[in-house]
C-alpha cells in the first residue's frame, strides 16, 4: 500500500504532491480546536497500525484502518493521513518522501469513499461499516495498480487486487467490530464534531 | 534522474509473488557472473531465518544487507521480523557503472549471491514487486593477489572461502522504540495544533 520513492514515475509523484497540497488546504481549513484531539488519536492509530504486518501468500500485508479514519474524521482524514504517512516515511522508511503525496491521495481517496458510504441511509450500520472498510482498502489498491500501469510495469499490480480483496475483507470486518463497539460505548463519536 | 530511469526499467514480478512458496531451504539460486558457475551448493548449509515468535513484533518494512562471505557477496533480504523476501527482483551495479551488471531474483530464503570481479562500491536494488524497494551498497576491497591472478584467483578460492560459516541473523529490532517516538511526535503535534487553533479563535 505504501509506495516507496523511485517506484512510480517522478512526474506522477510530483503532480500528486501538488494535488496533495491543494487537498490539504481544502480539507484542513477552518479546523476547530474541538476536532483536534480526535484527529490526533486517529492519526496515532493510522501511524501505528500500518506497522503491524501479517504474512499472506508469500508476501506481507498490513492493516490500515483507512475506513475507520474516514468514518470518524470525514474530510479531516486527509491532513491526518498526510502526517501519519510523513512520519512513517521519516521514522520507518515505510513509503517515501517524493511519493508521500501519491500515497496520501491513494489512501485519502479510500478513506473519503468510506466517509461517503457511511453517510448512506440504506443498509444498516453493520453492512455500511463493512462496505466502508472494504472500499477504503480496495480503492487505494486499484489506484496503485493504475499508477504502476501508467509507469510502465504492465498489469502485474492489478492482479494483486485479489490479494488486497482479502485484506479489504479483514479490514471491513475490523471496521464493523470497531463501529459496533463505538456505537455501544460512545455513540457521539460517530457523529461529526459539533461546536 | 538516473536512479529513476533504471528503476523504471525493472520488470515487476507481481504475479510470481503470489506463487512464492514459504521458505524452507537456504539454497542460493544465483550464479557467479564471472565464472558462470553456481555458487549455491557450497553455501547451502546456512540456516533459513527463523520466523519471529510474536506477531506483535512483525513490524512492516524490508531490510537489505550485503555481507562479504569470503569472495562471495551475499545479499540478505528480509521483512521486519525476519521473514525472508523470496522471489524479489535484484538489480546489481558494478562500481562506477550506471549500466545494470546483472539481474536476478532472491531465493526462498531471501538470498542473492554474486562474486564481484572488481574492488569498489557494489550496489544492489531489491524490489519485491509489492511496492517495497531497498538499495544496499558494499565496499569491496581489493583482494590480495587478485591483480596477479585475475579470474583464476576468484575461481581457485571458491571452495575454500565457501566453507566459511555463513550466518545472517536479523538485526535486533529498534522498531518498538521508533514506534514510541512516532506516537510521541504525533501526540505532541496534536497538542501544538490544538493550541494553535484555540489561540486563533
Amino acid at each position: 500500500m505504501h509506495i516507496a520513492d523511485g517506484i512510480i514515475a517522478t512526474e506522477i509523484c510530483m503532480g500528486a504532491n501538488v494535488a496533495t497540497l491543494g487537498a490539504l488546504y481544502l480539507s484542513g481549513r477552518r479546523v476547530e480546536p474541538e476536532e483536534i484531539p480526535r484527529m490526533g488519536f486517529v492519526g496515532a492509530s493510522l501511524f501505528a497500525v500500518s506497522l503491524l504486518h501479517f504474512p499472506l501468500a508469500g508476501t506481507s500485508v498490513h492493516l490500515a484502518f483507512l475506513g475507520l479514519g474516514g468514518i470518524l474524521l470525514g474530510a479531516r482524514v486527509i491532513p491526518v493521513l498526510f502526517v501519519a504517512l510523513l512520519f512513517q516515511a521519516l521514522i520507518f522508511q515505510h513509503g517515501g518522501f517524493i511519493s508521500v503525496g501519491l500515497n496520501t491521495l491513494n489512501m485519502g481517496a479510500g478513506a473519503m469513499a468510506a466517509a461517503w458510504i457511511w453517510r448512506w441511509n440504506v443498509p444498516g450500520d453493520t453492512l455500511r461499516a463493512f462496505l466502508a472498510g472494504f472500499a477504503a482498502i480496495l480503492i487505494p489498491s486499484f489506484l496503485m495498480g493504475v499508477e504502476f500501469f501508467l509507469t510502465g510495469y504492465g498489469r502485474g499490480m492489478l492482479y494483486l487486487l485479489s490479494l488486497y480483496a482479502v485484506v479489504a475483507s479483514v479490514e471491513g470486518l475490523l471496521t464493523t467490530t470497531a463501529i459496533r463497539f463505538l456505537r455501544h460505548v460512545q455513540p457521539e463519536i460517530l457523529q461529526p464534531v459539533t461546536t | 534522474m538516473m536512479i529513476v530511469s533504471f528503476l523504471r526499467a525493472l520488470p515487476l514480478s507481481a504475479a510470481t509473488v503470489l506463487l512464492a512458496p514459504a521458505a524452507s531451504h537456504a539454497l542460493l539460486a544465483s550464479t557467479s557472473p564471472f565464472t558462470g558457475e553456481s555458487v549455491g551448493p557450497a553455501l547451502s548449509t546456512s540456516p533459513a531465518p527463523v520466523p519471529p515468535a510474536s506477531p506483535l513484533l512483525l513490524l512492516h518494512g524490508m531490510t537489505v544487507r550485503m555481507t562479504m562471505e569470503g569472495r562471495v557477496v551475499v545479499t540478505t533480504c528480509h521483512y521486519d521480523g525476519g521473514i525472508p523476501v523470496a522471489d524479489a527482483q535484484v538489480t546489481l551495479f558494478a562500481p562506477g557503472e550506471d549500466e545494470v551488471y546483472l539481474t536476478g531474483t532472491t531465493d526462498p530464503a531471501g538470498l542473492f549471491a554474486f562474486v564481484p570481479n572488481n574492488p569498489g562500491n557494489w550496489r544492489v536494488g531489491v524490489d519485491d514487486g509489492m511496492g517495497h524497494r531497498r538499495e544496499a551498497r558494499l565496499e569491496v576491497g581489493a583482494a590480495p593477489g587478485q591483480e596477479e591472478h585475475g579470474h583464476d584467483a576468484l575461481h581457485a578460492d571458491h571452495t575454500h572461502e565457501a566453507a566459511l560459516p555463513h550466518t545472517h541473523e536479523p538485526e535486533g529490532s529498534d522498531r518498538p522504540w521508533r514506534l514510541a517516538a512516532g506516537l510521541g511526535l504525533i501526540f505532541g503535534l496534536t497538542g501544538f495544533a490544538y493550541g494553535f487553533t484555540a489561540r486563533r479563535q
